[in-house]
């Protein structure tokens, strides 16, 4: 193979690591103890939310310090069943 | 005594009548950590529930409802005390028609907060450092400086749905202002050397919108005002019976309570602001939490931080005639029964119709074959979801469980007030027919007045005429204790707890020391 095809060869190579074509990179972890934006979107939501954390004993408690839970003080409550 | 009066039933049937439906109509005192859920917050625990005339002199146009809440309190329970939940909504609802729903609720609401934020700290060796007391000296008045922790509420009037009805703030009627100081609990004579002097600065006159005459709102620590052979009664009534069937003997045992406190929400209303165009007000309170909670692993300075509650108001608490889900429901229902509303009742009919308590108390005390035997028990049914027909009964009653007054009954004086209520007067000729089942007063021995009616004492005064209205099955041969029935009672004599004379009616708190 002459220069120039190297050449070629170890740009292709370049490009497709800056389009991710790299697996040797780890992927970026997502902290489950982070509260999402949308269980805070309306009361409804976050109660949803509550209601459906899973019974696990492993788990880590959420980091809510930041959480401001909506509130309502016309709905009436989410049934559950 | 009472129990044992020969007073001629006959004349005066149609009273006795429903006086008696009403005694009997379960009735009882008190619902301390009645409910599974409950027990897990007592913060929102109802305790007693009572709805009268006010006696004091001068104040009969005046409607008093009173709601207890934080059972069991022991006055040395520091350094945090009692404080009233900020996450909870504790309403008194009032329905003025009959027609099993709310018209009018009043919507109590608490703030606690550290002094300047983030509360009194002492230099120390250079250094500010908070204290762990509530207290930081001795405490006088209304929002002392002494004071670590400033509990203050707001109080609203809602008409309507209590969700989706009108709100509106009550206000001091000094100043104007929407939230009042809540008095401290009382610690002890070194803290606050005169407690009831303290507490007595937070009754306070309020304007309610849309009511004419002001009104007075009391929300404090209160000696719990009960009485009752408590440990006695749920260790399958582990009392002689000799003793709970001698009248004489209505107050041989202790209270064992009596060195108890309770969290006390009283209102004194003026009548106009609650009747509407029928005199029967019937009324109960509830307690909510939010329906979502999310527990903090790491909580932030300040006060009560470890939670984030969200969504919307959940009805955790119901309190209307007293003991209803502490001897009447079974415990399969007990939670349920505290979120239900009065309209959907009738889901719990089987608990009235065929009630245990009759059944238990043979069990209990070894006593086969002494329950009544007319079923359905239509005799409780009327007394417990209706009202008596002619006393407290709304013109266009929809049956279903609350307190009913009856605000055209006059007052009577606490001197003359008949400890055994309505029937207790009628057997003793007397002119009381204020009390209990007719709303119902501190003085009210209800437990000794439910013991009668749920053991047949109704049917007994039914006779074999029917002359009360209750049925021909509700006649003296469905009731195996006959006129015994008017002899029960729990051996504890609710008439001679402590009380005020005046609003807010229940007497002053335990002190922590003394």
């Amino acid at each position: 193979m002459n220069a120039r095809a190297l050449l070629i060869v170890a740009l292709a190579a370049g490009l497709l690591t800056a389009c991710g074509g790299n697996s040797d990179e780890p992927p970026v972890a997502v902290d489950e103890r982070v509260v999402p934006t949308s269980a805070t979107a309306s009361p409804l939501a976050y109660t949803d939310y509550v209601a459906t954390r899973p019974l696990e004993d492993a788990l880590e408690p959420l980091v809510v310090q930041a959480v401001v839970p909506p509130v309502s003080d016309v709905d009436e409550p989410l049934p559950l069943r | 005594m009472i129990c044992n009066s020969r007073a001629p039933f006959a004349p005066l049937a149609p009273l006795l009548g429903a006086a008696l439906l009403a005694t009997c109509g379960l009735a009882t005192a008190s619902s301390h950590r009645e409910a599974p859920f409950i027990t897990t917050v007592p913060k929102v625990d109802a305790t007693d529930f009572y709805l009268f005339r006010s006696y004091e002199g001068g104040r009969s146009d005046y409607i008093t409802v009173v709601a207890n809440y934080v059972p069991l309190q022991d006055a040395y329970g520091g350094p945090n005390y009692f404080a009233m939940d900020p996450n909870a909504l504790y309403e008194i609802h009032l329905d003025n028609n009959g027609d099993a729903v709310e018209d009018i609720s009043f919507q109590f609401r608490f703030q606690n907060k550290l002094a300047g934020g983030s509360g009194v700290t002492l230099p120390i060796g250079g250094k500010n450092v908070a204290i762990p007391l509530v207290q930081a000296g001795a405490v006088t008045g209304p929002s002392s400086p002494s004071l670590n922790l400033a509990e203050t509420f707001t109080l609203d009037i809602k008409r309507g749905d209590r969700r989706k009805g009108s709100t509106a703030a009550v206000t001091n009627a000094s100043g104007g202002s929407t939230s009042f100081p809540k008095p401290v609990d009382n610690i002890g004579v070194k803290t606050i050397p005169d407690y009831a002097g303290y507490a007595a600065q937070h009754i306070y006159t309020v304007n309610i919108p849309g009511c004419a005459m002001p009104a007075k709102v009391f929300v404090g620590q209160r000696q719990d005002p009960f009485a009752v052979n408590l440990g006695t009664i749920f260790d399958l009534v582990n009392a002689p019976v000799e003793v709970i069937t001698n009248p004489a003997l209505i107050n041989a045992v202790p209270n064992t309570i009596a060195d108890k406190n309770v969290t006390t929400l009283a209102l004194e209303v003026h009548s106009s602001c609650l009747v509407k165009d029928d005199p029967v007000v019937g009324g109960w309170t509830s307690a909510s939490l939010r329906q979502a909670r999310l527990l903090d692993g790491s909580p932030m300075a300040g006060h009560q931080t470890a939670e984030k509650v969200g969504g919307a108001w959940t009805q955790v608490s119901r309190l209307g005639m007293p003991l209803v889900n502490e001897v009447v429901i079974g415990l399969k229902d007990k939670d349920k029964f505290n979120a239900s509303k009065p309209h959907g009742d009738g889901q719990f009919i089987d608990y009235v119709t065929n009630p245990t308590l009759p059944a238990l108390l043979e069990i209990a005390l070894g006593l086969p074959g002494i329950a009544p035997t007319n079923f359905p028990r239509n005799d409780l049914v009327t007394t417990f979801l209706t009202g008596i027909a002619g006393v407290n009964q709304p013109r266009n009653v929809v049956a279903s469980e609350m307190l009913r007054l009856n605000t055209t009954i006059p007052a009577v004086p606490f001197a003359q007030q008949n400890r055994l209520g309505i029937v207790g007067n009628i057997l003793a000729g007397g002119n009381d027919n204020a009390g209990f089942p007719n709303g119902r007063r501190p003085k009210d021995d209800v437990v000794d007045i439910a013991l009668v009616a749920v053991m047949g004492g109704l049917c007994v005064a039914n006779g074999t005429t029917n002359a009360l209205g209750f049925g021909t099955a509700c006649n003296p041969s469905a009731v195996p204790l006959g006129a015994t029935a008017f002899s029960l009672h729990d051996a504890v004599d609710q008439a001679v707890v402590p009380l005020l004379p005046a609003f807010p009616y229940l007497n002053t708190p335990l002190p922590g020391s003394r």
